[in-house]
């Protein structure tokens, strides 16, 4: 689907191109701008502490929001969204501090909750004039907007059916469609891509992109890191109720990391690997290759070991981590426990 | 999985049309009004079949009475035709619009049974509430919309039969009713006042039951929510109430307390009290009593409905399927 009309009111005023002819990853609209404060916010139910003294300035952008099961993920979209308000602290959305000007934020947001949730016995259409109805378009405005969300997520044929019989996939691509509807300045996003196949996945990641290089910021709350890989220029770490990491994308991967590098050997890679486990360092079997974390940019100390151990290399080059390594690490950062366990659990992967 | 250097191995994004609405938004009244109306519709779209039903009963009645005009010639039916004394004319029309009262407050309450009754449960099934509530709508929005919604569908039908009964009986006892019939019943308005009065009053007291009983029906609704529960928990309220009131007659005859605990007979408390305006000859002492207490009954009911809303609002379910 190709835009035949200058999509984005920015771009208009501004006679450049609404959308890139081919956006990849996402541009960072706003750049500097911060669509979302928080200042020391602690919230609890009842004796579980779910969020413990949260401070975070996330940037506009597509950003994404990361963390295991019980983190305190779903609390914070819930306080964003006011349904929730903090025990003690400040959360302040798009300037606006919630939850008294929960109104105002609400009408600028777009929420699409984990949960398969519509309204009952309303077909597509209605779905979404619907919604955008509610954050305060007058009927005419919303069944424009209506119609063109539903053709950008590719629902436009499906669009008089009732949704009570849309597949999973269409069913996602509906709730987002409403959650857009009404144009939203954020967008909050909860595990957009559960439940879809490869294809679908990549639709809907492609929504987020494009989204995200229309202006609205987005904030993509997920289990699925490679979707955060994918789409996202800013990462939001929770663990434990605490931010575990807040920042760029390229921050996240190479922030207290080391350098990590993988060696070739001939002959038996094991005699290296203990070698090298021997000298003090962080090391693993990757297959017939030795992997190996350093904390100062110092490979000459591997030649030196090899060398000193009679073993002949091959070939030695650096690795970059992959976001997965990342998001362990700086869970097992945010937690001693975790990390002898990791450590312990995980001797022949990666650190 | 490592990111992709090279700008040829990401994905690629199509583009669409995606842009934000930088239009006018309505203010917050008005997106109520929107709510209510839209739910209004969606209420009314399940007014089909009991529609029928009430057509299919009331046909009959019409062929009657068409019939009885047909044969007697229009001109000709008037009090006397009817078995009316003279002078008792106000008597007579103000009993009639009771009976009718009586049955409009069945309608109405079989209406918010089948309709109004699901309607939070059905939200909250779904998960539909979070749709709501992660949008600018507060609870007490929502909940004002529903009830305006559903008092309002109502509305409609005790409306329009309001004004059928009240014009037919017009017509027939002539739009200004003699002096002796209201002197008959020292009625305090004047002969011209009265059939707008008993309009105004019918038309009100309808009003009032709708909205009362619609608030006990979303109350019930937001108490169960599985299928047709909330309707069975409405109606069965209202049933046990009868048959209790009918076994406290029973036992201890035709007192005001055995009557005033049948919550239909309660809901016809507004119209006992205020067609004392229009007779108060043929409204007893008794009858007041009964009145009274209904009129405390039904206020505590709403009172109670109000506050069960206002505590399931304040923490709904938001998840599908925790209802």
């Amino acid at each position: 689907m190709v835009a035949a009309t200058p999509l984005c009111h920015t771009a208009r005023v501004t006679g450049a191109p609404a959308v890139p002819a081919v956006p990849t990853v996402p541009q960072r609209p706003g750049a500097g701008a911060v669509v979302l404060t928080a200042r020391d916010v602690h919230k609890s139910f009842g004796k579980v502490e779910a969020l413990r003294g949260i401070n975070a300035s996330v940037p506009a952008g597509v950003v994404g929001l990361l963390g295991p099961n019980g983190a305190g993920k779903t609390t914070l979209l819930r306080l964003i969204i006011g349904l929730e308000s903090a025990d003690i602290g400040d959360v302040d959305v798009l300037g606006w501090p919630m939850p008294s000007a929960g109104l105002q934020v609400r009408a600028e947001i777009g929420y699409m909750p984990e949960d398969d949730c519509l309204f009952p016995k309303l077909n597509g259409i209605q779905q979404v004039i619907h919604a955008a109805q509610l954050c305060g378009l007058s009927r005419v405005d919303a069944f424009s907007r209506a119609h063109k969300a539903l053709d950008m997520v590719g629902l436009g044929e499906a669009r008089h059916r009732p949704a009570s019989g849309f597949s999973l996939g269409m069913r996602q691509r509906l709730r987002l469609a409403m959650a857009i509807a009404h144009g939203p300045r954020l967008l909050l996003l909860d595990e957009p891509t559960a439940g879809l196949d490869p294809q679908g996945r990549d639709d809907m990641l492609g929504l987020i992109a494009e989204i995200g290089a229309a202006g609205t910021s987005v904030l993509l709350s997920t289990h699925v890191l490679a979707d955060v890989d994918a789409v996202c220029s800013d990462v939001l770490l929770l663990s434990k109720g605490r931010i575990g990491f807040c920042g760029a994308m390229e921050k996240f991967r190479a922030s207290t990391g080391g350098e990590r590098w993988q060696i070739d050997v001939m002959g038996d890679p094991a005699l290296l690997h203990d070698a090298l486990k021997k000298a003090g360092l962080s090391v693993w079997m990757d297959a017939h290759l030795v992997g190996v974390r350093l904390d100062a940019p110092d490979h000459g100390l591997m030649w030196k070991i090899a060398a000193d151990h009679g073993i002949a290399v091959r070939g030695l080059w650096p690795v970059e981590e992959a976001i997965s390594d990342a998001f362990m690490r700086h869970l097992r950062l945010d937690d001693p426990a975790r990390e002898r366990t990791a450590s312990s659990s995980l001797s022949s992967g990666a650190p | 999985m490592n990111r992709p250097n090279d700008p040829a191995e990401r994905p690629f994004f199509a583009p669409t049309q995606f842009e934000r609405h930088r239009g006018p938004r309505v203010d917050e009244n008005r997106s109520v009004a929107q709510l209510a109306r839209f739910f209004a519709r969606r209420t009314a779209s399940g007014f089909g079949p009991i529609a029928l039903l009430f057509t299919s009963l009331l046909a009959p009645m019409a062929l009657w009475l068409y019939a009885l005009l047909r044969v007697q010639g229009s001109a000709t039916i008037g009090a006397a035709e009817l078995g009316v004394a003279a002078g008792q004319e106000a008597a007579f029309v103000v009993e009639n619009f009771g009976y009718f009262f009586q049955a409009m407050t069945v309608w109405v309450l079989l209406v918010h049974a089948a309709l109004t009754a699901p309607q939070i449960a059905a939200d909250a099934r779904a998960g539909a509430l979070l749709l709501y509530f992660s949008r600018p709508v507060r609870p007490a929005g929502y909940l004002v919309a529903r009830v305006m919604a559903s008092a309002g569908v109502a509305a409609i039908g005790t409306s329009l039969a309001t004004i059928i009964v009240v014009v037919g009986h017009a017509h027939v006892f002539g739009w200004t009713l003699p002096a002796g019939a209201l002197e008959a019943s020292r009625g305090a308005i004047s002969g011209a006042a009265f059939f707008p009065v008993a309009f105004m009053l019918l038309f009100g007291a309808g009003l009032l039951i709708c909205v009362a009983s619609a608030l006990a029906a979303h109350a019930c609704s937001s108490l169960v929510h599985r299928g047709g529960q909330p309707a069975l928990l409405y109606a069965g309220a209202i049933l046990a109430s009868v048959g209790i009131s009918w076994a406290g007659q029973l036992t201890w005859g035709r007192t005001s307390l055995a009557r005033a605990f049948d919550l239909h007979h309660a809901l016809q408390a507004p119209y006992f009290f205020a067609t004392r305006l229009l007779d108060p000859v043929d409204a007893p002492p008794a009858s007041m009593i009964d009145g009274a207490i209904g009129l405390g009954l039904w206020a505590a009911i709403v009172a109670g409905s109000w506050w069960i809303l206002h505590r399931f609002l304040s923490n709904p379910p938001l998840s599908r399927g925790r209802a």
